[in-house]
């Protein structure tokens, strides 16, 4: 299959150099398809000093089917919704967006400065987001407590 | 039916006909004395002549036959011989309506045509044998069929009906009943009979058909005359949005063959080339040669190199990657051209986009000088042939990498849809 020998290749690249604050591993050594991604929150946000947990599922068609990313951990988010599932929704995700040529990589580069730089124009979490946008002092408030209860 | 004493000295027969009930009871005067209705249990055999209003009344009597007529023995046995005749009747200046056995169909004739001889409003028959008491079978059934091809529906123009056999059993009787006792106090058993009995007393028979019935039947067309009218717009409305349809759909598929509409906008990018298409598009070895000078290359790169335009227009992320590869570039260059050799300058000038990549970005492994196969799109991209072909032929018909379609202008495979055409038209009003 294609697709494990890009997802293998990926994977060295991001092992041998990883990007700032990203390391990842395979959930399951035998299964390329299921990556576990430790995150640290981006320095200025209020995730900072948080490790969030990340689950990345490719999907066997990849790179010509998106990954999916979900948070493990729960964060206080307006693109990260805020259930069991913690699915975070990236434009570049989407079905009809995505790039074969876009790598897990830049994915998850994405992901952390979505963490520095919410979106809340395109936000799963429509309270969070109004708050982000209305009342920015308590959003930090709360999105540093939640950070500090669950992410550390 | 019922009998009264009244000041005209007649005997009133009420008579209901199929589809009268309630109506027809109620209209009963109150003082008659003796009544006999025959709710829904009446059947017109014949409608000819029959008003407007469905009311066919007047006194009863039994049409005589010819003496010499073999219908006179033939039904002797179902007409008493005392029954009111013609001549009991035609004194008063009422409409008529003869009752008669229908015993065979030639002696039924001859009934019809004595009654029509008389001038009669209407005719009663009754078949003796039939012990059925509910509504006797209608018109097309075969005991009403006579030998002359149903010919007397015509020659007589006065509505004929049909009552059970026993009814008009019971009816003949009273008829012969009442009509016998001004002479023969046969029966005087109750001090009401004693008084009317000098007086003379006839049946008068009321037979209201068809008017509950004309007017459900106007209702229901009136009901149907609606439902036929809404149908009729509903089909012509179906049939002018269809054709709107249709209309804006070719609309739109001339628009797409001329290239005029932004596939993407469509969301048609699950569309896929076909393989004759994919064979189409320029395929050949990764080769080294003297990397191209810029001097040799007609116009600048790095202005007319998609990636460029890519990179400029498309999510935070886009850069990263094409960087990458434009990094690569900077790194490779000397050993990535891979214009065949011998090929002619307006080729070279197709591939120049070409050394730029050194990259497959879809299995991210480097392009081998001399071995790998690569397939050019039309916007320059170059490919593996093992990754991109499978790609355009299952997954999309754009570039992986900047998201062009593949398909030259006005060679879509696709069929509008009505979707597309809404999705365009809200594509274009904002």
């Amino acid at each position: 299959m294609g697709s494990v020998k890009r997802i293998s290749k990926e994977l060295t690249e991001l092992t041998e150099s990883p990007p700032a604050g990203i390391r990842v591993e395979l959930a399951d050594e035998s299964n390329v398809y299921e990556w576990k991604v430790h995150m640290e929150g981006p320095e200025g946000s209020p995730f900072h000093n948080g490790k969030f947990l990340i689950k990345l599922s490719l999907p066997t068609e990849y790179p010509f089917k998106p990954p999916t990313v979900s948070f493990a951990t729960k964060i206080y988010h307006p693109n990260v919704t805020n259930d069991e599932k913690g699915s975070m929704c990236l434009g570049m995700l989407r079905a009809d967006e995505w790039k074969p040529s876009s790598k897990i990589a830049a994915v998850l580069q994405f992901a952390r400065q979505l963490l520095a730089e919410p979106m809340p124009d395109d936000a799963v979490e429509g309270r969070i987001a109004e708050q982000y946008k209305n009342d920015r002092v308590r959003y930090e408030e709360v999105a540093r407590e939640w950070t500090r209860k669950y992410a550390c | 039916m019922s009998t009264r004493d009244d000041s005209l000295s007649k005997v009133a027969t009420l008579w209901a006909g199929s589809g009268q009930a309630s109506n027809s009871t109620s209209s009963v005067e109150e003082n008659v004395a003796y009544r006999f209705v025959l709710d829904r249990k009446v059947q017109t055999i014949s409608s000819n002549s029959i008003p407007e209003d469905g009311l066919v009344s007047g006194l009863l009597f039994v049409p005589s036959l010819e003496p010499h007529d073999p219908c006179y023995d033939i039904t002797a046995s179902s007409v008493p011989p005392n029954v009111t005749r013609y001549e009991d009747v035609s004194d008063f200046g009422y409409s008529l309506v003869g009752l008669a056995p229908w015993v065979t169909a030639e002696c039924s004739l001859s009934f019809l045509s004595a009654a029509q001889k008389v001038g009669t409003h209407g005719m009663i028959f009754f078949q003796p044998s039939d012990n059925e008491t509910g509504i006797p079978p209608d018109s097309n059934d075969s005991r009403w069929v006579t030998n002359d091809g149903n010919q007397w529906r015509m020659d007589n123009n006065y509505p004929v009906y049909a009552i059970s056999g026993p009814a008009g059993i019971t009816l003949i009787n009273d008829l012969s009943w009442y009509s016998d006792r001004a002479h023969n106090n046969k029966r005087e058993n109750s001090i009401e009979e004693f008084a009317i009995q000098t007086e003379t007393n006839r049946l008068f028979a009321r037979i209201e058909t068809g008017r509950e019935t004309q007017a459900s039947t106007s209702i229901w067309s009136f009901v149907l005359a609606i439902a036929g009218t809404v149908l009729i717009l509903s089909i012509i409305l179906i049939i002018i949005y269809r054709l709107v349809l249709r209309k804006r759909r070719a609309q739109l598929q001339r628009r797409i063959n001329a290239g005029q509409v932004d596939i993407e906008a469509l969301a048609l990018n699950q569309m896929m080339a076909p393989q004759e298409v994919v064979n189409k598009m320029p395929l050949y070895t990764y080769l080294e040669i003297s990397p191209p000078t810029e001097a040799t290359l007609p116009q600048d790169d790095t202005s007319s190199n998609p990636i460029e335009h890519d990179g400029g227009k498309s999510n935070p992320l886009s850069p990263n990657e094409d960087n990458h590869a434009q990094g690569d570039v900077g790194i490779q260059k000397p050993e990535a051209a891979m214009v065949k050799p011998g090929q002619n300058d307006s080729c070279r000038s197709k591939y120049r986009l070409s050394y730029t990549q050194t990259t497959c970005a879809i299995c991210l492994d480097d392009f081998v000088v001399g071995s790998s196969t690569v397939r050019e799109l039309p916007c320059g991209h170059i490919f593996d042939s093992a990754c991109i072909d499978p790609f355009l032929t299952q997954n999309s018909c754009l570039c992986p990498l900047c998201k062009k379609s593949v398909l030259p202008a006005g060679s879509y495979y696709i069929s509008v849809t009505n979707e597309m055409v809404e999705r365009e038209h809200l594509s274009r009003r904002p």
